[in-house]
């Protein structure tokens, strides 16, 4: 039974990464169907910027972090993404490869391509035992501060005009925009947002693993990729749950598998999504009008 | 679509085939010229281009002609590799490298041209397995569909201890790819690229690519053309795997993945990536700046004076580059024309008139 409830804690804290993840691609996916592969490079940015700041007290570098990356986010939306407004989706990505390419190798060139530890605060390292049950403090912190993003998410959706703007231009871009929806705020908010939620993504990995890398952001960018395939492409609630059934499924395939199949876990989550796309391509929680009409 | 005979405008058979005729031409002088006067080192940079070369042109073969960017084709080039590596690995070798291996498998012993070939065509059956689910997507689709596809072989490729040496890298593939070797199967590449681009299939897909619809609407099966041009992308895909492999006499996971996928892209992007002509030039163009950012970044001495070398810089400004063409000139350098050799006939006596090449930037060969 503990050990069920302990995969259970484990599979919900992964699962929040990856909805946090899913989410932050997932936005700007909604507004400018940009499958933004430089997400990656926004959560190792994140930590690089931690890595920086760390002498500060941790409430100002994770504050500091935050808005760096929401800077950055919003550098290359103004930089790159703007222009290519419109493109088609290959397009689209391909030039979030190259911002990808372009970040990652900065970095490189800056701080080289190695592993740097990282100093977090120490209350991070704690494993509290709950009736027997014991929780990492990463855990505990990746599901408040995710539970915090979401209803703040939530919020500016549902209560502010320009929560309101975003979601007419995940919907009908063009039809938005025709009624007066300002266009390049909508997605200038959708890329601070979606970098706010990167950097988070970041001081969660980095407290777990402690270091930072430039190759960090892959793995990440491509498992929120997954979820917001399997969530619904352009639906933020179906990118969140996406996340979390990612989550859970890996979880528990980590503990149903027998050793030697549990290497092919990632393997089976992308051919999840193959199967997703092919059988039910608008994902399991359709957005509205995903096909086209001639 | 149109039947030939009923066109304005005939045209002889030294008009269809001299676009393909210079690209050999060109190729061939370029590597001539290096095996006469470049030093080792540029000569093995000449030998990389010529596999990128076939790799382009194998992405070419579908993305090019069907307009749908697969993310995952090196892929294909990363199962041939070891697919290759596995025929041609001498079975002494493998016992020891490799003991896991079927003895079937383990006995074989291909001479290293019959295991391109044969690595080519279980990469073709590979493709027809797994590529009819994938053209049928539309949106963004089939580019996340490549992407999970790339994963899912880079995942089994990595696990597959038995077949695949796993993690660890895959030693003793006996060298043998030789700047005439990579000469050869370029040219063979870029033969069946333009004759399938020139066929009937490759024209319906050409059509297909410009309006979907459209195509649709006169009868062309718009996936199944597409399937068939990836099934033959990714048999010339293993082709240039198994070069690489033959080239470096090592695998790993990571030789045929992400990064050369990316550079593939770009290639294709930058020259561009709707004709023949234009994915040729930009492996070369690439080329040619990647290794004059090698010599800048390894750093130089300038008399006393060192400059250390700087990892990164060569991707930073790739990156740049792509970004600049996908803004600024998203139909690549050529702007997806092949080449004009119009002004060669002229010389041959044979020009029709002064007609005007069509500008549309998709000419039809």
């Amino acid at each position: 039974m503990l050990t069920v409830l302990q995969y259970c804690t484990d599979a919900v804290a992964l699962g929040c990464l990856f909805a946090l993840g899913a989410i932050g691609v997932g936005i700007v996916f909604g507004v400018m169907r940009l499958a933004n592969f430089a997400h990656g490079e926004f959560i190792m940015l994140g930590a690089y910027a931690l890595l920086i700041l760390s002498g500060l007290p941790w409430v100002l570098t994770w504050t500091l972090a935050l808005c760096f990356v929401g800077l950055i986010a919003l550098l290359t939306e103004r930089v790159a993404f703007r222009w290519l407004r419109g493109a088609d989706s290959s397009t689209l990505l391909m030039s979030s490869f190259a911002v990808s390419i372009f970040l990652q190798n900065s970095v490189i060139i800056a701080f080289g391509s190695r592993a740097r530890a990282v100093k977090m605060p120490t209350f991070v390292n704690g494993s509290p035992v709950f009736f027997g049950l014991r929780i990492p403090v990463v855990s505990l912190l990746t599901i408040s501060l995710t539970v915090i993003s979401l209803v703040a998410l939530v919020i500016f959706f549902k209560r502010t005009s320009l929560g309101l703007q975003m979601r007419a231009s995940a919907e009908d871009f063009r039809m938005a925009r025709l009624l007066g929806t300002p266009a390049n705020r909508v997605v200038a908010a959708a890329f601070a947002i979606s970098g706010g939620l990167a950097c988070i993504v970041s001081i969660l990995l980095t407290a777990r693993s402690g270091t930072v890398v430039p190759a960090m952001g892959l793995t990440p960018v491509l498992f929120a990729f997954v979820a917001v395939t399997i969530g619904g492409l352009g639906n933020l609630v179906g990118s969140a749950v996406g996340g979390f059934l990612v989550g859970f499924i890996t979880m528990g395939m980590q503990a149903v598998l027998p050793s030697g199949l549990s290497s092919y876990r990632d393997a089976l989550a992308f051919l999840a999504v193959i199967a997703i796309l092919v059988f039910r391509p608008q994902g399991l929680l359709p957005s509205i009008a995903v096909e086209e009409r001639v | 679509m149109a039947d030939r005979s009923e066109g304005p405008e005939k045209t002889s058979t030294w008009d269809r085939i001299s676009p393909l005729i210079t690209l050999i031409v060109f190729v061939c002088i370029v590597a001539l010229l290096a095996n006469a006067f470049a030093s080792p080192s540029l000569k093995r940079v000449v030998l990389t281009t010529l596999l990128n070369m076939i790799l382009v042109v194998g992405f070419y073969v579908f993305s090019g002609n069907s307009g749908i960017i697969s993310f995952g084709h090196i892929g294909f080039a990363a199962v041939g590799a070891y697919a290759v590596a596995i025929l041609s690995v001498p079975p002494t070798m493998k016992l020891v490298i490799l003991p896991g291996l079927p003895s079937a498998i383990s006995n074989l012993a291909f001479d290293s041209n019959l295991a391109m070939v044969c690595g080519a065509g279980v990469v073709a059956v590979f493709a027809a397995l797994v590529g009819y689910p994938i053209v049928r997507l539309k949106g963004v689709g089939p580019a996340i569909a490549t992407l999970a596809l790339l994963q899912v072989i880079h995942v089994v490729i990595a696990n597959w201890r038995s077949v695949t040496g796993g993690d660890s890298t895959l030693v003793g593939v006996p060298i043998d790819t030789t700047l005439w070797v990579a000469l050869f199967w370029v040219v063979a590449a870029l033969i069946v690229a333009y004759a399938y681009q020139t066929s009937r299939s490759g024209r319906r897909l050409r059509a297909s690519r410009e309006d979907a619809d459209a195509a649709r609407s006169v009868g062309i099966h718009v996936p199944w053309e597409r399937y068939k041009a990836l099934i033959l992308s990714a048999a010339i895909m293993a082709v240039g795997g198994g070069l690489y492999g033959h080239y470096l006499g090592s695998l790993s996971p990571r030789t045929l993945y992400l990064t050369l996928g990316f550079l593939g892209i770009l290639m294709a992007v930058v020259g561009g990536i709707n004709s023949l002509a234009g994915v040729v030039t930009g492996v070369a163009v690439v080329s040619a700046i990647i290794e004059g950012l090698r010599r800048f970044a390894d750093g130089f001495s300038v008399g006393s004076f060192e400059l250390k070398g700087m990892p990164g810089l060569q991707e930073v400004v790739l990156a740049i580059l792509l970004l600049i063409i996908l803004i600024r000139m998203p139909a690549g350098l050529t702007g997806g024309r092949e080449v004009n050799t119009r002004f060669l006939s002229r010389l041959r006596g044979r020009a029709k008139g002064d007609r005007e090449t069509p500008v549309e930037g998709t000419s039809d060969v």
